[in-house]
């Protein structure tokens, strides 16, 4: 009864959501508002279910997007009070195209920011392809899937990466999808750094 | 005599990050284990805390975008190399 879990695909977070969810939130509102498919990846995910640590940047993977799209989520973000901290908005769709990703925050401020990026291997893809909800308040976000997320980080395998999947992992071993992540695994090639995440 | 302290100060160090690692980790573990058998009302308003403060300092740094930039790239630099 601890007002956190992940039930049938849905990841359910019963805390008020925090400045850093709050951001996610806002973004994703307006990508839905585009249209746009997108997910929400990596430390915000852990942060989102929990983990006691906080990140300057929301990883947020967004599909490819026509030049016209691109134009419109411009726009948007502009119209929601946000600007692009590294280089204009109108730029967003030439440099997503070129593989430099786009850092959205909200007007005038550099910290918390959204940084935008296309799929850039079958990793990405797969985020976006199988991703999940998550529910906060009254609202919800689309994340990537957790067993994915535990693997990657542990392909990473930084001190706080895998302090991160050890979070995931702990928190959600009863209801993660043993096959699916043990999959991952072996993809991303991290079965000794799995078996330390098992010992941990 | 020089080289034997050096290695032996080396592993001391080792020793020390190991378990440093190791007391993270249990931590992480009970933490994970309060949140899932406590409401959120308890819990909640501590982590947000945590990230809304962590925020809020990072904000009043009030680093330019250039500065960020740079940092990030540094870091970035130094993930890849390690």
């Amino acid at each position: 009864m601890g007002d956190i879990e992940l039930r049938d695909g849905t990841l359910f977070v019963g805390r008020e959501p925090n400045d850093l969810d709050q951001l996610a939130l806002d973004v994703t509102s307006v990508l839905q508002d585009c249209d746009i498919d997108h997910v929400l990846v990596a430390g915000y995910v852990a942060i989102l279910a929990g983990r006691s640590r906080s990140t300057e940047d929301i990883d947020l993977i967004l599909e490819p997007l026509t030049d016209e799209t691109a134009e419109a989520l411009a726009h948007e973000l502009k119209q929601s009070g946000f600007w692009g901290s590294a280089m204009p908005l109108d730029e967003l769709s030439s440099m997503l195209s070129e593989g430099t990703n786009i850092r959205v925050a909200r007007d005038g401020e550099v910290i918390p920011n959204v940084e935008l990026k296309y799929p850039s291997d079958q990793f990405d893809r797969a985020s976006l392809d199988n991703a999940i909800t998550a529910r906060i308040g009254d609202e919800s976000l689309p994340i990537g899937p957790l067993e994915l997320q535990i693997a990657y980080k542990l392909y990473l395998d930084t001190q706080k990466d895998f302090e991160d999947a050890v979070h995931l992992f702990v928190l959600f071993e009863e209801t993660l999808s043993t096959p699916e992540l043990e999959r991952w695994v072996q993809k991303l090639g991290v079965d000794e750094t799995y078996e330390r995440l098992q010992r941990a | 005599m020089k080289r034997m302290n050096d290695s032996s100060e080396r592993e001391s160090l080792t020793e020390k990050h190991e378990r440093n690692r190791e007391q993270r980790i249990t931590q992480i573990k009970r933490w994970a284990e309060y949140i899932s058998s406590t409401p959120a009302e308890e819990w909640g308003p501590q982590l947000n805390s945590l990230v809304d403060s962590q925020l809020e300092s990072a904000r009043q740094t009030d680093i330019s975008p250039a500065q960020y930039q740079r940092i990030e790239r540094l870091s970035q630099e130094y993930s890849d190399d390690t």
